[in-house]
């Protein structure tokens, strides 16, 4: 005999039995009648060539932007409403397919754009040497291992910390949000946070065009950079970062210099210091020849002044020599100047004794 | 290395601070060479240690899992 019901029974019943045999379901079809109602709360139809079905989510729970037309796969437990209304409860929501994959991740950056969270001036330089990093990575991924590959083999002396999280799926964002949070949270803040996952499929890249972790990344008050797929593939977490790396090689080769190069450059940097030494003693000792140069040619120049005046003076006197003036004509009387007195006639060339006949005065 | 001891950054600063020294207008030929002989002991105590020291790479041990979303 057939069981006799309330309605109120008959609605558990029904989900408690949909809940134990469908607990979560994925159900892949095109959005229809896509709608947000009270700016709380998401309606909208799920449907394929053979039938549709009606599904409710809160607006937080909506990570991408949605709208009709698109394809997508829903995270969900089926229910009976009160009012008998069969629907899907959806926990998360996804679009499937390359069209819509790309269509929701235009309208997310055109939006996220608008608002300015991929503009350049909010970029931050990265610092030059860091010393303590955050890694935000699925350590089991090849993409991690080529990070601390390249990492290693270019620097050393790093305090690495490594959040491990999954980088696929419906969980990955809010993992990658949970751990950018820890980061930005710590007592010592890590200089650079760093988000790391290899390549993959677009599907497998969606996680990084998930709207609140891209926001996460924006609002991060440590500088991150991001090393996400491949070299094409750009996802808006890479665009929300102040430094996007095209790999997760390529992110280790940003973070930190080689430090072959860096041996090489201190090296350079000494040599070059040796010239500019040896330069400066070449330029005092030109100074100071100059200098002396001065100084000899100064003393030179004192000499032969004073060899000039000696000779001035030389012929000076030459000119006052008495026998000169003799030799002019003039003779030199010494004696007893008065009449009958007897005197000597020095002429240039003889000496005349005389006696002076008559004496006056002028 | 002791806690004192200078970071790989501190000495990769302190080189081109002594580099820079040399190009500036403080530059005296009496110091020079004190100064050039500190750059290359510098210079070396980079490549020493460049060479020897490792990362110290750690995994957080919090679950970021673990929180309902």
């Amino acid at each position: 005999m057939a069981p006799k019901l309330t309605v109120t029974d008959f609605i558990a019943i029904t989900n408690q039995t949909l809940e134990y045999a469908y607990p979560v379901v994925e159900v892949e079809g095109e959005v229809a009648s896509f709608k947000v109602n009270q700016g709380k709360f998401v309606f909208f139809d799920l449907k394929d060539e053979g039938g549709s079905v009606g599904c409710f989510m809160m607006l937080f729970q909506l990570r991408v932007p949605i709208e009709d037309g698109m394809k997508v796969v829903v995270t969900a437990s089926p229910k009976l409403t009160q009012w008998g209304k069969f629907s899907l409860t959806v926990k998360a929501i996804r679009p499937s397919g390359e069209g819509s994959i790309k269509k929701s991740f235009e309208l997310l950056r055109a939006k996220l754009d608008q608002e300015g969270l991929f503009a350049l001036e909010r970029k931050r330089p990265l610092p030059a040497l860091p010393r303590y990093i955050g890694v935000i990575s699925s350590p089991q991924a090849a993409g991690y291992a080529d990070f601390i590959k390249i990492l290693n083999d270019r620097w050393g002396g790093l305090r690495v910390d490594v959040a491990a999280v999954t980088v696929q799926g419906a969980d990955a964002p809010d993992q990658i949000i949970r751990a950018l949070n820890y980061f930005n949270t710590q007592e010592e803040l890590p200089e650079i946070i760093v988000v790391i996952r290899g390549g993959g499929s677009a599907d497998d890249l969606a996680a990084f065009n998930d709207e609140q972790l891209v926001r996460v990344i924006a609002a991060s008050r440590v500088p991150t950079i991001t090393g996400i797929g491949h070299e094409v593939d750009t996802s808006l977490a890479d665009l929300a970062a102040d430094v996007r790396a095209a790999t997760p090689s390529n992110a280790a080769q940003i973070i930190v210099p080689d430090r072959r190069d860096i041996v090489r450059s201190s090296q350079l940097k000494v040599q070059a210091l040796v010239p500019k030494v040896l330069g400066a003693v070449e330029l005092l000792r030109g100074h100071l020849e100059g200098r002396l140069e001065a100084a000899a040619e100064k003393v030179e120049q004192k000499l032969d002044w004073q060899r000039r005046h000696t000779e001035q003076v030389r012929r000076l006197l030459a000119e006052l020599d008495p026998q000169r003036v003799l030799e002019r004509g003039y003779a030199l009387v010494r004696g007893q100047l008065k009449e009958g007195g007897l005197i000597d006639i020095e002429t240039a060339q003889a000496i005349i004794k005389a006696r002076i006949e008559s004496y006056e005065q002028k | 290395m002791s806690k004192s001891d200078p970071t790989i950054q501190e000495k990769i600063g302190k080189l081109d601070e002594l580099v820079a020294w040399f190009e500036s207008d403080d530059f005296e030929l009496e110091q020079a060479s004190a100064k050039l002989k500190e750059a290359v002991k510098l210079a070396g105590e980079i490549e020493h240690d460049l060479g020897e020291v490792e990362n110290d790479i750690r995994q957080v041990k919090q679950s970021f899992q673990s929180e309902a979303v």
